[in-house]
């Protein structure tokens, strides 16, 4: 299918739109439209289950009247017209329905650029059968690694937007994002005994991200096969050391998720508790959220309001210094939009959400920071987490036994839990081992997932953590 | 396909194109509206509309399925597209849909009319200034929404079904946050044909909010804990992962060798059921055009029926039962249930609660997803947990961990189910919209804080 964009002429189009954009009688109105490409393979063994190419077309419009908004997604670009006087209908309904008026959103720079994916190797210049294959090879070696292996699922998707968002101010954004990722499942069975080990891979920019996954599916099936006679692991409060993937999951978990201004305001709960200034951490401590990462799954040089990514440092020094805002948590806060409004795809309106979350290296190397545990939890891999704000729970795919500072058994089932605020403080060592993970996966919000993020950390030694566990 | 044209009550106009199938094949239709209102903190934050239309073609091409769908394409560059796919695709191992013989289909003459964007901003600010009012310190977020989805279906030998289905779907919860404490409560209801009641959300609120205002202490132990709908629901994901393909297919389930054994108590029985009244995923066929009825997954204990797509059920011999779902619009059907059914038991709300001396009920946590979906052991964060001593609610306990084996809660430690189920899921990680009551469950192991 041709992009219908660039068939009716690129400059002519833009310049209707923004004609139309800038007469509605509204305080303000933006309109995306989008082309998408993706192609979603999926293998179980060597076997296809679905191989997809995809290409989708649509849009939205988002207008404002006294602060409150109409939106309206659609599928295909006809009636452009008839939608953006819906949305304007739609906000001037909000409107009339509220009491009290709202803030105003924050200001926004009229910029008009464009955006393209830096690409190492672009995935939709490999063949769907090369990708296939390539999987195939995967599942194959899976299979053979070990008797105990009894399934392996592969699962790879790349997903091209090509987006062009306009906004009454005058704004033009056209901008291309790249988003690939998978996994390599290795499923080890025994008897009534299951275990499970994946590989992930994720990038914006590199199908080479999924080259040369031999030596990891190796090392995920011997790990699955271990777990399968790992015993399960006992409940309590222990010092963990949670490895850069998992302290990723942490910082993105137990802190990001906070740090999103749409759930501080209007509430002062909330906001008391996030006042910046306040001690959160070692002196050590230095957590940002950046999208100009290049490469990475978070990487955003222009969010979905048109706001230009910038770098946000959340806890600096050990304190809270920022959080991350979309155009209206910015205006209700009087801060500064941060570039972190996103929407998953035009069938959503943008919220706050999270790039790529940074915890920044310490100075303790790896063997340091089992220094002095009697008993406690080596925790590595993640298989998801949840956050309330207070309270947050992540899944290690992989936990073992510390004992006198070496790690000595593998277990089964490790949740790690806590409270935000107090696990934070509990954190006594930030290591030296910095890694910049690219997983597979994507955050929920809303009911907006996968949205692609990274999490780049080092290891984490955290005192007093709650561990579930049956026993 | 006919004209999708049918006035006040039929889909967005978009332009209908000519379709032609031969032979094995079927070609799939459905346009979606919705509607949505959305309160946070005492404001309405958005109206929002959306139209959404998704097409696909699966068709036999040489003995091979190929499939491709799409939101714009053209039906003949769908079926080009199906016919491209199918020598990557799998071997065909059957008919590839049964749409029957007989005039059968729900074409909608008795749906109810969409309510206006306007009601349902007013329904949630009714439930936000309830709650404001007698809370004030609550940081609400209310949400209502309105769907009406239309399919139709129609194979290579011209037979054709459509059918509409509406959803009226409320959304309540709201936090207050105290030096730390977040403190938080929400639940859902929906309909389909019908706006849910304001009040019973409200209701639903005020009650949590009377049980929690308390904070109680608790040590670490095991207690008998009544898991409540919303929490119950997490521990059938691995029962249904176990019973799914592709666990039973590449036999990594453990319950693959299982079927017509007892796996689980007697005291339990789970249903896929397409006919039941109010549920989101009640239809006269699935998504891949199998007729979707009310098939039982495990009876009394014993496992049934597997949960399998069609090319699936086909594979290994079995005829398809209707369990080949999307997840959402825009993907391909995959092996899922209709509705989740659980089958209640007698025990009334105070029976429960008076089965123990002592006694936790579960109602939130976060977390609470297996590491590995075949294996049951679960731990969450509790975020609604609440002590009961001899029938009454005393408070809720903070900082602790709750650990449970699914198989064991819906197996030898089962104590009673309760009478009076409820509807959850829809999420974004669900695999079916579930009906479900509370169940009571033995020796359930808490972690505290120290």
């Amino acid at each position: 299918m041709e992009d219908p964009f660039a068939a009716q002429g690129s400059l002519g189009l833009e310049q209707t739109i923004q004609g139309m954009l800038a007469r509605q009688p509204i305080d303000y109105v933006e309109l995306r439209l989008e082309v998408n490409e993706a192609t979603v393979i999926e293998l179980a063994g060597t076997a296809r289950r679905r191989v997809d190419h995809q290409i989708d077309i649509g849009g939205n419009v988002r207008a404002v009247s006294g602060g409150y908004a109409g939106f309206v997604h659609f599928d295909s670009w006809e009636r452009l017209e008839a939608h953006v006087a819906e949305a304007v209908a739609l906000a001037q309904m909000a409107a009339a329905e509220s009491f009290a008026p709202r803030d105003a959103w924050a200001p926004s720079q009229v910029i008009q650029l464009r955006a393209r994916v830096p690409y190492e190797e672009d995935p939709r210049r490999v063949s769907t059968e090369d990708k296939v294959a390539l999987l195939q090879e995967y599942g194959e070696f899976g299979l053979a690694a070990d008797p105990a292996i009894k399934g392996v699922q592969t699962r790879y998707f790349d997903r091209y937007r090509h987006l062009w968002f306009f906004n009454s101010l005058g704004s033009l954004v056209e901008q291309e994002k790249m988003d690939l990722g998978g996994s390599v499942l290795l499923i080890a069975r025994r008897g009534g005994a299951v275990a499970q080990r994946g590989v992930s891979f994720g990038s914006s920019n590199d199908f080479g991200a999924v080259r040369g996954l031999d030596g990891a599916i190796r090392d995920a099936a011997r790990r699955a096969v271990a777990l399968l006679d790992a015993p399960q692991i006992a409940g309590g409060e222990y010092t963990v050391v949670i490895d850069p993937h998992l302290a990723g999951v942490f910082a993105h978990e137990a802190f990001g998720h906070l740090s999103e201004a749409d759930g501080q305001v209007d509430d002062a709960g909330v906001l008391a508790a996030m006042q910046l200034g306040r001690r959160f951490g070692p002196s050590n401590l230095h957590i940002y959220d950046t999208g100009h990462d290049a490469g990475s799954r978070g990487y955003l040089p222009v969010d979905d309001e048109g706001v230009e990514a910038r770098d946000v440092d959340l806890i600096k020094g050990g304190e809270l210094v920022g959080r991350l805002h979309s155009r209206r948590t910015a205006g209700t806060l009087h801060e500064a939009p941060t570039g972190n409004a996103r929407a998953l795809h035009y069938r959503f309106a943008p919220i706050v959400r999270m790039r790529n979350t940074v915890i920044a290296p310490g100075d303790t190397p790896f063997e340091g920071l089992f220094q002095g545990i009697r008993r406690g939890i080596y925790a590595a891999g993640s298989t998801g987490g949840q956050t309330n704000g207070e309270l947050f729970a992540f899944r290690a795919a992989e936990a073992y036994l510390i004992e006198d500072g070496r790690i000595t058994q593998p277990l089964r089932n490790a949740v790690l839990t806590g409270n935000v605020f107090a696990t934070l403080s509990h954190i006594t060592a930030i290591g030296s081992d910095f890694t910049r993970y690219e997983g597979g996966g994507g955050c929920g919000k809303a009911g907006q997932m996968p949205l692609p993020v990274s999490h780049h950390a080092p290891s984490l030694r955290i005192e007093r953590c709650l561990v579930g566990g049956v026993k | 396909m006919t004209a999708a044209g049918r006035g006040a009550a039929g889909p967005p106009a978009l332009q209908e194109e000519r379709l032609t199938l031969h032979g094995e094949a079927l070609a799939v239709d459905v346009r979606r509206a919705r509607t949505v209102a959305r309160v946070r903190h005492g404001r309405l934050e958005a109206l929002e509309h959306g139209y959404e239309q998704y097409r696909w073609v699966r068709m036999v091409s040489e003995g091979r399925v190929g499939s491709q769908g799409s939101r714009a394409a053209t039906w003949d560059e769908l079926t080009e597209g199906a016919r491209e796919a199918a020598p990557r695709g799998p071997l065909a191992a059957g008919p590839l849909s049964d749409l029957g013989t007989e005039g059968q289909g729900l074409a909608g003459e008795a749906s109810p009319p969409d309510p206006e964007p306007a009601a349902l901003a007013r329904a949630a600010l009714q439930m936000d200034r309830a709650l404001g009012a007698a809370h004030p310190e609550l940081a609400g977020q209310m949400q209502v929404h309105w769907t009406r989805q239309w399919t139709r279906m129609v194979d290579g030998a011209g037979r054709e079904r459509e059918w509409q289905r509406t959803e009226g779907g409320a959304a309540a919860s709201g936090r207050i946050v105290r030096e730390g404490d977040f403190w938080t409560v929400g639940t859902q209801r929906w309909r389909s044909a019908a706006l849910p009641d304001p009040a019973a959300l409200v209701n639903h609120l005020e009650t949590r909010l009377a049980w929690g205002a308390r904070i109680v202490p608790l040590s670490t132990g095991t207690y008998p804990v009544l898991f409540l709908p919303p929490v119950a629901f997490s521990l059938l994901a691995p029962i249904v992962a176990r019973m799914s393909a592709p666990a039973v297919v590449a036999k990594t389930s453990p319950w693959a060798e299982s079927r017509g054994s007892a796996v689980l108590s007697p005291a339990f029985s789970l249903t896929s059921d397409a006919a039941v009244e109010d549920g989101p995923r009640s239809v006269p066929w699935d998504d891949e055009g199998t007729p979707a009825g009310r098939i039982p997954l495990i009876d009394r204990g014993v496992l049934h029926s597997w949960i399998l797509d069609r090319l699936a059920a086909q594979q290994m011999g079995i005829a398809p039962e209707g369990m080949g779902f999307a997840a959402e619009l825009g993907s391909p059907p995959t092996a899922r249930p209709s509705n989740l059914v659980v089958t209640p038991g007698r025990m009334t709300w105070e029976a429960l609660l008076t089965a123990f001396p002592r006694l936790l009920i579960l109602e939130g946590w976060i977390g609470g997803r297996p590491v590995n979906p075949l294996r049951g052991e679960m731990a969450g964060t509790a975020t609604g947990l609440y002590v009961v001593e001899d029938g009454a609610v005393l408070g809720r306990v903070k900082d602790a961990v709750v650990s449970v084996d699914a198989f064991e809660a819906w197996g030898d430690r089962l104590l009673a189910l309760g009478g009076e189920p409820q509807w959850v899921g829809g999420g974004m990680m669900q695999v079916a919209p579930a009906c479900l009551p509370p169940l009571l469950v033995a020796d359930v192991p808490v972690a505290r804080k120290s």
